[in-house]
C-alpha cells in the first residue's frame, strides 16, 4: 500500500526527513512515532500528496506521488482517508452535513451522501449528535464525526496524524479501537502518534523516526515509554 | 468526472448557503451590480423607444411643401394638381397658416402664446403630404423634394428623414454615453464582487482546505464560488429591472400627460426580450468575471 524508496525532504537548510524506506502493505495497521519535530507530519504529508520529497520516491496506493500530475491529486485523495489533531471540521454545518458534504464533493449523488453518512455516523456512535455543530459535541465525538468523514469515500487507506492528540486517554481508546474496527474490514491505516501507552496498547508494527531519519521498525510492545 | 446536474446542484446550492450566510457582505455587491444595470439599462430603455419613435416616424413617409406667403390662388390649385398627379402620393392634405397656428398651439401649449405677441402670423401655409409605402427610401424622399421644391409658389420642400437624420444622431450620442458610463459604473461593481468574493473566499479558508483533503476537484471548490458571482449578478440584474420598471411607469405617465408633437408617435414600452436578456446577461457577467478575479484568494489557500 505504500513504499517509499530513500525518501529525503527538505526546506531550505533543513532537512525534515532522511533517506526513508519503508513498506507498509495492503490490511495492515501500522504506528509511526517519534518525539515532536522528528519528522512524522512531514512523512504523512507526503503521503497525502501535500507536499513533494525533495528526492526518493513514493508510491502511495498504487501511485507515483513523484510524477503524479496536480490535478490527479484529488482523484488520489479519494484513496485515502485523512484524520488530524485538530479534526479540521466546518464549525457552521452540523455533524450531518460535514459529513454528507464530502459525498457530494466527489461526486456521489445527493441520496446516497446522506444515506452513506448516516450509516458512518452510526458505525463511530455519533448518529444522535447529526443535527449538532461541531463546537457544541466533545472533542472526542468531533474526532469521530472526522472519522465518519474520513471513511466517507471508502478509502483503502487511512492516515491519521496525532489523531488522539486533542483527548484522553479514555476517548484516545476509544478512537483507536474504531480505527482497529476499519482496519479489520480491509482498509490499511497508519496512525502518526507520540503516545507509547497507545502503542503499547494497540500492540502493532511501529516504525519509529528520530530526527528524520526512520530509525527502527519494531513489532508490538517494544515502544519504550 | 462529476456529472453535471450533481455539480451544479452542489455549486449552487453551497452558493446560496454561503451568501445567506454573508448576507451583510453580500448586499453591497448586489446593490452596486444593479445601480450600475440601472443606469445602462435607462440608457438602454431611452435610446430603444427614441428608436422606435424614429422608426414610426420614419414609416409616416411624410413631406412637406412650404408655400410663398404672396402665392395666388391659381398657383396653389396648379401646386395641389401637380401632387395629386404624381403617383408616388398616397393622400395628401391643405394646411393653411391659420392651421398651422393652431397646430403649434396645441403642440407647444406653454410656447403658444408666443403667436399672440406678433403682429402677423409668421407660419406659412403648406401642403402635407403622405407618400405611397413604395416611394419612402430616402433616396425617392430627396427625388419628390427636390421636384416639387422647384414649383412655382412653394417656398421649401421638406421631408421627414432629415430631421430623422438629426435626432438618430442624437439617440446614437445618448447611447454612446450610456454605455460608457454603464460600462465605467458596471467596472466599478464588478470590482465590488471581486471583494466580495474575495472575503468569502478568506472566510472559507478552513472548509476550502478540507475539500482538497477529501478529494475536491479545483473545478467544485471554485464553481460555487463562480455560482455565488452570478447569483449575485442575476439577484443585481432583477433588482435593477423592477427598479427600471418603475422608471418606466413614471416616464410613460408623465410623457403621455405632457402631450407634444410627438405624443401621437410615441408607443413606449419596456424591454423586449432581447434586452430583458441582455441586461440580465450583463449582471450575470459582471458576476462571474468578478468572481474569476477573486480566484488568487482561492489559489493561495493550502492545497
Amino acid at each position: 500500500m505504500i513504499r517509499c524508496f530513500h525518501v529525503t525532504k527538505r526546506y531550505g537548510a533543513i532537512t525534515a526527513l532522511r533517506d526513508i524506506s519503508v513498506q507498509i502493505d495492503e490490511g495492515e495497521f501500522v504506528f509511526l512515532t517519534g518525539a515532536s519535530g522528528a519528522g512524522k507530519t512531514t512523512l504523512m504529508r507526503l503521503l497525502y500528496r501535500a507536499e513533494l520529497p525533495s528526492s526518493g520516491q513514493l508510491i502511495v496506493a498504487g501511485r507515483n506521488l513523484a510524477t503524479m500530475a496536480r490535478r490527479k491529486v484529488p482523484h488520489f485523495r479519494r484513496r485515502l482517508g485523512l484524520v488530524f489533531q485538530d479534526f479540521k471540521l466546518i464549525d457552521d454545518r452540523t455533524v450531518f452535513d460535514n459529513v454528507a458534504l464530502v459525498g457530494r464533493v466527489v461526486g456521489l449523488s445527493y441520496t446516497e451522501s446522506q444515506r452513506r453518512a448516516n450509516e458512518l455516523l452510526r458505525l463511530v456512535g455519533v448518529d444522535d449528535r447529526a443535527q449538532l455543530f461541531p463546537p457544541q459535541i466533545s472533542g472526542g465525538e468531533q474526532q469521530r464525526v472526522a472519522i465518519s468523514r474520513a471513511l466517507m469515500t471508502a478509502p483503502q487507506l487511512l492516515l491519521a496524524d496525532e489523531p488522539t492528540g486533542n483527548l484522553d486517554p479514555d476517548r484516545a481508546i476509544e478512537i483507536m479501537r474504531i480505527f482497529r474496527a476499519i482496519n479489520r474490514r480491509g482498509t490499511t491505516v497508519l496512525v502518526a502518534t507520540h503516545d507509547p501507552d497507545l502503542i503499547a496498547a494497540m500492540r502493532r508494527r511501529t516504525l519509529i523516526l528520530e530526527a528524520g531519519l526512520l530509525r527502527t521498525l519494531t513489532a508490538a510492545r517494544k515502544v519504550s515509554r | 468526472m462529476m456529472r453535471l446536474d450533481r455539480y451544479l446542484r452542489l455549486c449552487f446550492g453551497e452558493a446560496v448557503r454561503g451568501l445567506i450566510g454573508h448576507r451583510r457582505t453580500a448586499a453591497p455587491a448586489i446593490m452596486i451590480i444593479g445601480v450600475s444595470l440601472v443606469v445602462l439599462g435607462g440608457f438602454l430603455l431611452v435610446s430603444d423607444n427614441l428608436n422606435a419613435v424614429l422608426e414610426r416616424w420614419r414609416e409616416r413617409g411624410h413631406v412637406q411643401i412650404f408655400l410663398e406667403s404672396d402665392m395666388t390662388t391659381s398657383q396653389q390649385q396648379a401646386i395641389a394638381a401637380a401632387i395629386r398627379a404624381s403617383p408616388e402620393v398616397e393622400s395628401f392634405r391643405f394646411m393653411s397658416a391659420a392651421d398651422a397656428a393652431a397646430q403649434f398651439r396645441e403642440d407647444f401649449q406653454e410656447l403658444g402664446d408666443l403667436l399672440s405677441f406678433l403682429d402677423d402670423n409668421p407660419l406659412p401655409a403648406s401642403f402635407v403630404i403622405t407618400v405611397s409605402e413604395g416611394s419612402r427610401s430616402e433616396e425617392a424622399l430627396v427625388a419628390l423634394s427636390q421636384r416639387w421644391g422647384t414649383m412655382s409658389g412653394v417656398d421649401a420642400a421638406q421631408y421627414d428623414l432629415q430631421v430623422i437624420r438629426r435626432l438618430e444622431l442624437g439617440v446614437n450620442a445618448l447611447r454612446f454615453v450610456g454605455a460608457m458610463l454603464g460600462g465605467a459604473v458596471l467596472l466599478a461593481a464588478i470590482i465590488t464582487t471581486a471583494n466580495v468574493i474575495r472575503v468569502l473566499v478568506v472566510s472559507r479558508r478552513r472548509e476550502i482546505v478540507v475539500l482538497r483533503l477529501v478529494g475536491a476537484t479545483e473545478s467544485v471548490v471554485r464553481g460555487r464560488f463562480l455560482a455565488e458571482g452570478a447569483i449575485q449578478g442575476l439577484l443585481g440584474s432583477l433588482l435593477a429591472l423592477v427598479a427600471l420598471y418603475g422608471i418606466y411607469k413614471v416616464g410613460v405617465a408623465f410623457v403621455t400627460a405632457g402631450g407634444g408633437p410627438l405624443v401621437s408617435l410615441i408607443d413606449l414600452h419596456f424591454f423586449d426580450v432581447f434586452l430583458f436578456a441582455t441586461l440580465i446577461g450583463s449582471g450575470v457577467a459582471a458576476g462571474l468575471v468578478g468572481a474569476l478575479l477573486a480566484f488568487g484568494a482561492a489559489t493561495n489557500v493550502e492545497r
